[in-house]
């Protein structure tokens, strides 16, 4: 690692502590901002009935929910600087437990997605443009239109009737093998691949006309070396970013598909989480997740002086403020 | 390429059933169960595993819910109500464990204070309350007067456990099944007890799959994956119908689609204080377009806000308000509610408008649709609102709404739970005080909670819905919910439950 880069990693990681704050409070506000008392809720689940004022009164103080806002943030933070994200009102298991237990299965969906969004896309993308306003490129268009059109869920539905109904080639649900992983992979892949399709056949389109493009061509290099190594490495500068910025979507919104598929992720385990206010876990998913984002966003930062020699660290800074 | 994908993956290993079931499957007797989402591990240290919400056949009560919604002798073959708040319940004998222990007193002891222990808030119970006499022979005094006991103790949740037994991880209890394994989130195992007291189950093993989504679990079973499935989705009955090989049961209503009514709410939630309004309202709503249109025939009329069986004989005393827009018309006319110019009733500058309170997950959505149309059409105005739970919670407690529509279930043989819990001025939930009914109201209510006679119980009961939702109209039962099950074929001798925590698996079997 040169000296430059490490320097460049270093301030960006200084960086992210403000940063990671500003998400801890973010956190923290959001799960106790939202009307409905964790307390109350518990208690529902317990017996599927309401439960007596007095029952809710002494579950919230044993909780620790009746000591003022600013003081139970304080103490949250100090606990998670120790390492601890706390415990989950609903199951009394430990939240930072809870999200490494179910976060490997959400990371494998959204990986996997946007590995195929990317496999998709790139391809797609790049001949499309190569060839504008063939049949490929109007093809190409129209699969990423529809496939930024439907959502995710009728996506879902729909390739269960087909794989799983139907032809009988795939489960319906479930996350027992790799077999499993193949449907939510391309429900949520199929949305991404349409978003990065579209981007990547612009940006080509952009670089083909650039002066070095057409110099390429000149100098009477072979097409498949101006398509792809002029061409669309210089393209994919923006197509990176898309996916970073995509991925942290795909963290969260991957819930439906899990719960469509009845995988145990983080996504749902979240959703059922805010249904309950159950405060720890929301908190530590938003702080955890927000970790893994901006993570993925320094790897991005890193990766454009490796992709593109002419990118200067100073550049990447800027654009990294930017983002922010 | 999506194809080639899937025939790809279609060459790794088998790694559910196909739906073509061998002459091996069937005599396995295994049958495969889509249930809803796994509630298991949300509440640590609560005695439910394999018992609430979902009943897998391994655990029993004292007293079973009857289809009929009426508490039946199981564990206990009798209880007497000795005075004093006393109940005397006589065991069964002969009962033992899954691992081999007699059943006697102490484990119907241990299994009620360990509901003390872990705070299940529902049994009105202290450490004080349970006192074994011998044997087969256990007292029980509720720690406040409560002599509806006995009907309450039909829920799943009061299943007995073994003493000693942690029924968090392994249940140890005495039903047709016995636990074989749990994987969160994934599924839950019984296999055949075969030293059952009683009629031995037919199935050898039981796999209950864990499914949230409700098409998902409609699709499962299309898929072959599972040979039957609970609570149907509407939307998907039609489908399943079609499909060659299923079949759709449906159990008697167990459940109450219930508009409850904000009759003393927050300001500015103040319209429905006025009965007239309220009867109004009532009388705006073609219930039996509801039932046989809305819900597609899978509901009944009812006038009552729990299942009629509950209330026996005396259910049919209920009156309930006949459906009469243009009375409704005329009523909100009398209440100084006007026709203005938008179609939407005023009185002075205030607008009939109403805010509707829904769980999306609870009330199908195109309920609230339905009834939004119907009061538009008599001049008043609703805006629906679906709410989390969470905010769901806040509004209710709050009395920030003027209508809420809920689906409360019957899940023990007491007639009086929900008049006890929602309306009744004595009740200790929040929620109560913005639904007050009246003195006379809860004088039945009393009566009905504190009759020795459960026939006079229900008499109470009836007579206290009946002020409930005919004289006073604070609460409109809008239909009685069947709870459909689907299946194969091949599923034979199922008796569809009520009550979903109470069904029963030991007379099901599969079909070559």
């Amino acid at each position: 690692m040169s000296l430059h880069l490490a320097r460049f990693i270093s301030r960006r990681l200084l960086y992210l502590v403000p940063v990671w704050l500003g998400v801890s409070l973010l956190a923290f506000s959001l799960a106790n901002l939202a009307p409905g008392d964790p307390a109350e809720l518990m208690l529902v689940r317990q017996t599927g009935q309401s439960p007596s004022a007095e029952a809710v009164a002494q579950l919230r103080e044993e909780l620790g929910l009746n000591g003022p806002a600013p003081v139970r943030y304080v103490r949250w933070l100090a606990k998670v600087a120790a390492g601890d994200l706390g415990e989950s009102y609903r199951t009394g298991a430990p939240v930072l437990e809870l999200l490494v237990a179910r976060f490997p299965s959400t990371l494998e969906l959204a990986l996997s997605a946007m590995l195929l969004a990317i496999l998709i896309a790139l391809p797609l993308g790049a001949v499309a443009a190569i060839r504008q306003d063939s049949i490929t490129d109007h093809f190409a268009r129209l699969v990423a239109l529809i496939g930024a059109s439907v959502p995710g869920f009728v996506v879902g539905y729909l390739l269960i009737l087909l794989f799983a109904v139907t032809l009988r080639l795939l489960p319906v649900a479930g996350s027992d093998g790799w077999r499993y992983l193949v449907l939510p992979v391309l429900t949520l892949g199929i949305g991404e691949a349409a978003a990065l399709v579209r981007l990547t056949r612009a940006n080509m389109l952009e670089v083909l006309t650039e002066d070095y493009v057409r110099t390429a061509r000149g100098k009477g290099a072979p097409s498949h070396t101006v398509f792809v190594r002029h061409a669309l490495r210089n393209a994919l500068n923006p197509v990176i970013t898309l996916s970073a910025v995509r991925f942290g979507r795909l963290l969260g919104g991957a819930a439906i598909v899990e719960t469509i598929f009845a995988r145990p992720g983080v996504g749902k385990t979240v959703v059922d989480a805010i249904h309950d206010r159950d405060y720890p876990v929301i908190q530590g998913f938003i702080l955890f997740a927000g970790t893994v984002f901006l993570l993925a966003n320094l790897l991005v930062d890193v990766m454009y002086p490796l992709l593109d020699p002419r990118v200067r660290l100073s550049g990447a800074e800027r654009r990294y403020r930017a983002s922010l | 390429m999506l194809l080639a994908l899937a025939m790809l993956s279609a060459c790794g290993p088998a790694e559910q059933s196909t739906g073509k079931s061998s002459d091996a499957a069937a005599d396995l007797q295994e049958l495969k169960v889509g249930a809803l989402e796994d509630e298991f591990g949300l509440q640590l240290n609560r005695p439910r595993l394999g018992m609430y919400p979902l009943n897998t056949g391994i655990c029993e009560p004292l007293f079973r819910l009857t289809n009929d919604l009426q508490a039946k002798p199981w564990l206990a073959t009798k209880v007497e109500y000795r005075g004093d708040n006393t109940f005397r319940f006589t065991l069964r004998q002969g009962v033992v464990f899954h691992d081999g222990s007699p059943l006697d007193a102490n484990d119907v002891k241990f299994t009620l204070d360990h509901a003390v222990r872990v705070k299940t808030q529902y049994s009105f119970l202290s450490d004080q309350s349970v006192r074994v006499i011998d044997d087969s022979t256990v007292d029980v005094r509720p720690s406040v007067p409560n002599l509806r006991l006995a009907d309450q103790i039909v829920h799943s949740l009061w299943s007995v456990i073994a003493t000693g037994n942690d029924p968090t991880t392994r249940p140890n209890c005495t039903g047709p099944f016995r636990f074989l394994e749990y994987s969160p989130q994934s599924h839950f195992t019984v296999v055949r007890n075969d030293s059952y007291w009683g009629e031995k189950a037919k199935l050898q093993r039981i796999t209950f799959r864990f499914f949230q989504d409700d098409n998902t679990r409609a699709l499962a079973l299309r898929a072959g994956e599972v040979d039957a499935i609970f609570d149907v989705n509407r939307g998907t009955i039609a489908s399943l119908r079609e499909t060659p090989g299923l079949k759709i049961l449906a159990a008697p209503p167990g459940s109450t689609i219930l508009m409850y009514i904000s009759t003393r709410g927050a300001p500015p939630y103040t319209i429905m204080a006025d009965q007239r309004v309220r009867r109004a309202v009532a009388m705006a709503i073609d219930r039996k377009v509801l039932v046989d249109r809305v819900l597609g025939g899978y509901a009944a009329l009812v006038n009552s806000v729990n299942p009629p069986a509950a209330l026996g004989r005396h259910a049919a005393a209920i009156n309930g308000v006949p459906y009469d827009p243009a009375g409704a018309r005329r009523l909100l006319d009398a209440a100084g509610w006007k026709l203005s110019g938008d179609r939407v009733r005023m009185n002075g500058s205030r607008r009939l408008a109403l805010v509707m309170i829904m769980q999306p997950g609870n009330v199908d959505r195109v309920v609230g649709e339905f009834i939004q149309a119907q009061l538009a059409a008599v001049g008043a105005e609703v805006r629906i609102e679906h709410l989390d739970p969470g905010a769901f919670s806040a509004r209710i407690n709050s009395g920030t709404f003027d209508l809420d529509i809920e689906v409360p279930s019957q899940n023990d043989a007491n007639p009086a739970f929900l008049l006890s819990l929602r309306w009744y001025s004595r009740s200790p939930i929040a929620s109560a005080r913005f639904m007050p009914v009246g003195p006379r109201f809860d004088s039945l209510v009393t009566a009905a909670l504190t009759s020795e006679s459960r026939d006079d119980t229900q008499r109470r009961a009836s007579e206290a819905m009946q002020v409930l939702v005919s004289d006073e109209v604070a609460a409109i039962p809008l239909a009685g919910i069947y709870r459909i099950y689907a299946m194969t074929d091949k599923v034979r001798g199922f008796d569809p439950h009520p009550s979903r925590n109470n069904q029963w698996w030991n007379t099901v079997w599969l079909a070559r």
